[in-house]
């Protein structure tokens, strides 16, 4: 051992370690595939049992949208915008076994934020429908009266049971009158499967991301992106 | 004249690794792994981040660097600081190669601040908004406008972290805008590091990323729901990264990632097998494809680097260049360079000992006040790692100095006081260790470190079978629990109780997985035993851990000279040998 340099030097003995560092490789290999459960990282990812629609549609009072995902011959879900007396609202309203997931406090249909639960297999929150958003001053409802948006929470009788879904909608409802906006909406094409509220829905570019991943050069242009986009 | 790219990412670990490779989630590292070697690093303690990577960057113990803490003393206020290059007592591996006429550049790396020559240099101060952290300053133009202000992202791109970030209270819960911290300061690096990688011509260079270790303190393991997939997401960014940094470092560049530890893995009772090793990985020309490395430690990155560069170990370096790395021999000798750091250190103490002088006069700054308790916890925190540090590597006296000026003016720290205990006992001073874990069971009889103190008097007064059980019963103590298992195996051993010492072996090794001496002692228990096979294997792992264990060669060189192997059983007795001769003098 001349060299300075330490090695365990002879053929035979490189044949031994390498098939014991071999026999560690395979355990690391075996535990890939253990951990082949493994969650996916970021939202969104692509979803064979997710079915997306994108909808853009305005309807204004008075006026409905209507679901009809199970295929019978009525619709499921109405999204109606209409006046109550007075009083301009928008509502939903369900058939063929169709619910919505609504706020227990208030009997109202429920405004869910991104990321909501939304499970037909749990009973407890669902309902036939009801107010959205009302310029009621005394029960306005969930949801917003100027034109934000938020989940409406469904499951609807399909063939195997029932399947999830959410629809975002943007909600204005005042003095004179109501009106919203089916963004999109996605259900589950398979029965009794939970889906959270914007699942499905295609992720947003990460372009920001993959400026920054460039690096000085990246980070620059997406500063003058959003520059120009002020 | 080769080209190597050194890439940090604390407290990054397989176990955490493995799942996202195995789901396509890392493609950039997957390709690393596919087209070079990977492995464990073992890691040394205490488990300090700024410690460890200084350990990295210099190849020395923390009692040779000086960095042992995450903050330093500030001469200005008389409080603390996150630790700077004034600590530093030795010269970081990119000043060494610089000093020897290579171009060199380091980006975010621990205890490089304030920016210095001889290397470019952007310190861990630039992400922060820190002056004086770019070196040469003529670069301050280019690199300044790159720093990415945590403000900067917008919600679309923290919900790919934090997909319910809606449900947040945002008055109520800070961690977003830590996140923002967090992920802003990884970029800041990885701008700066991609444009000095692609604007200037260099040899060697070293980026370093805190996001994982800093996220995984954060959002520890089992956090709140709505969390659980930020540390993912940040090994996905820094994937995302790495495949840009290796596409700019170019084929013909070697390529080396490491960690320090596993963040979020405990010390001694780890929850993976693994234990809270760091990792590995090296690519680029003369390294082989899909190999694993033996038995490398964060001691051996700087050698490795030496050796790439064709140079042999730098003064107060233990390691070694890692064969799997660098394939070559080592040797030429460097010229013209320091590794030992001096100058800003002995400004540092020169600006704290007239601070002192003027305390002496009667002046009393009222700032200082202030931070004095704050300074003087640091002040102990950094003896405390000091003493461990002395501890592992087993300068017993030293540790046994200060643990003992820590007690005394620490007297109600249980855990100082059984690391006393227990480098009396290392130290066989069985009076000294009875003398301390008997108050100590006394004083705090259902404290942790209580069971650990009643091994230490069982262990002494033969009652090895006690021991066991007091070491079962008993939690997690820093480094002493399994420790101890091992040593009542080394007493069976002696005992010539064979069996049992195979049994406190591998239960020492069920706790900790990662204790060499364990291993060592299991295969020599094999060996009496008769069973080579086992011995043979048992000193391999051995050596994984530990590649210096002369001890550990020698018993597997005579496992397989029993087995008719007689010439590997040279090898590895040659191995011992060279070690024996290159063990450190305390």
């Amino acid at each position: 051992m001349t060299t300075g340099r330490l090695k365990i030097g002879n053929t035979q003995m490189n044949i031994t370690q390498k098939q014991s560092r071999r026999g560690q490789l395979d355990k690391k290999l075996a535990a890939y595939t253990l951990a082949g459960a493994a969650a996916l990282i970021f939202p969104g990812a692509a979803n064979a049992n997710i079915v997306y629609v994108n909808v853009g549609q305005t309807v204004n009072n008075p006026g409905t949208y209507d679901f009809n995902l199970s295929g019978s011959s009525s619709d499921d879900i109405t999204i109606s915008a209409d006046t109550l007396g007075p009083y301009p609202e928008i509502s939903a309203s369900t058939a063929n076994l169709a619910e919505v997931v609504m706020d227990t406090a208030n009997s109202d249909v429920a405004a869910l934020a991104f990321g909501a639960l939304i499970d037909p297999t749990s009973t407890a929150s669902f309902g036939s429908g009801g107010k959205m958003a009302s310029s009621f001053p005394l029960d306005p409802g969930d949801w917003s009266a100027t034109g934000g948006s938020a989940y409406l929470g469904f499951y609807f009788e399909g063939a195997g049971g029932p399947q999830a879904g959410w629809a975002d909608i943007a909600t204005t409802a005042n003095s004179t009158t109501s009106s919203f906006t089916v963004l999109s909406y996605a259900y589950e094409t398979t029965a009794n499967t939970a889906i959270t509220a914007g699942e499905g829905s295609p992720v947003p570019e990460p372009s920001a991301l993959a400026l920054l991943a460039l690096g000085g050069a990246g980070l620059i242009a997406l500063r003058r992106r959003r520059a120009a986009n002020a | 004249m080769p080209k190597v790219l050194l890439i940090g990412w604390d407290g990054a670990g397989w176990s955490q690794i493995h799942p996202l490779l195995d789901s396509g989630s890392m493609p950039n590292l997957a390709r690393m792994v596919e087209n070079g070697v990977m492995g464990d690093l073992a890691t040394l303690t205490p488990l300090c981040s700024p410690l460890l990577w200084t350990s990295v960057a210099t190849g020395t113990f923390a009692d040779r660097h000086q960095v042992l803490d995450t903050v330093e003393s500030d001469p200005v206020t008389g409080g603390v600081r996150p630790v700077t290059r004034a600590s530093l007592g030795s010269t970081q591996i990119w000043d060494i190669l610089a000093q020897g006429g290579l171009r060199c550049q380091a980006i975010g790396w621990p205890a490089t601040h304030p920016a210095e020559a001889p290397g470019t240099c952007v310190s861990n101060g630039f992400a922060h908004s820190l002056p004086n952290s770019i070196y040469p300053p003529e670069l301050e133009s280019t690199i300044l406008p790159l720093r990415f202000n945590p403000q900067e992202w917008t919600g679309k791109e923290l919900q790919l972290f934090v997909p319910e970030m809606a449900r947040i209270d945002q008055d109520k819960d800070k961690r977003l805008a830590k996140l923002a911290v967090i992920l802003a300061e990884a970029t800041s690096v990885h701008a700066a590091a991609t444009t000095l990688l692609e604007s200037k011509d260099w040899d060697f260079s070293a980026v370093w990323f805190g996001a994982v270790g800093w996220a995984s303190e954060v959002f520890p393991s089992g956090t709140d729901e709505i969390y659980k997939e930020v540390v993912n997401g940040v090994y996905r960014l820094l994937d995302l990264y790495l495949g840009r940094l290796l596409d700019l470092a170019g084929p013909e560049a070697i390529v080396m990632l490491v960690s320090d530890r596993t963040a979020g893995e405990s010390e001694w009772r780890p929850s993976t097998s693994r234990g809270p090793g760091g990792l590995l990985c090296a690519a680029g020309p003369g390294i082989d494809s899909d190999e694993l490395t033996f038995g490398a430690g964060l001691l051996d990155i700087a050698p490795t680097i030496l050796g790439l560069f064709g140079f042999g170990r730098a003064p107060g370096m233990t390691g070694r260049a890692i064969s799997e790395i660098c394939a070559t021999a080592y040797g030429r000798a460097l010229q013209n360079v320091l590794p030992t750091r001096s100058a800003s250190r002995v400004a540092h103490d020169s600006l704290e000992q007239e601070m002192l002088a003027l305390e002496e006069f009667g002046y009393t700054d009222t700032v200082a006040a202030a931070w004095k308790d704050e300074a003087d916890a640091a002040k102990t925190r950094r003896d405390f790692h000091l003493a461990r540090v002395l501890l592992a590597q087993g300068r017993l006296d030293e540790a046994i100095s200060l643990f003992e000026h820590l007690v005394e003016r620490n007297p109600a720290l249980v855990e100082m006081r059984l690391y006393l205990g227990h480098a009396y006992f290392q130290s066989s001073r069985l009076a000294e260790c009875r003398a301390i874990c008997e108050p100590l069971i006394v004083d705090a009889p259902d404290s942790p470190f209580a069971s650990a103190a009643r091994a230490h008097l069982d262990i002494a007064e033969g009652n090895y079978d006690e021991a066991l059980a007091h070491l079962a019963s008993g939690q997690k103590v820093y480094g002493i629990v399994a420790a101890l298992d091992a040593v009542v195996g080394e007493a069976y051993l002696r005992m010539g109780k064979l069996d049992e010492a195979v049994t406190a072996f591998r239960s020492a090794i069920e706790t900790d997985a990662g204790i060499a001496g364990a291993h060592q002692g299991l295969a020599q228990a094999y060996l009496a035993q008769g069973l080579y096979n086992e011995a043979a294997e048992a000193a391999l792992d051995a050596i994984r851990l530990r590649y210096d264990l002369p001890g550990a060669h020698n018993i597997l060189g005579r496992a397989l000279k029993a087995m008719g192997r007689e010439q590997a059983a040279a090898g590895a007795f040659a191995n011992s040998e060279e070690l024996s001769r290159r063990l450190p003098v305390a």
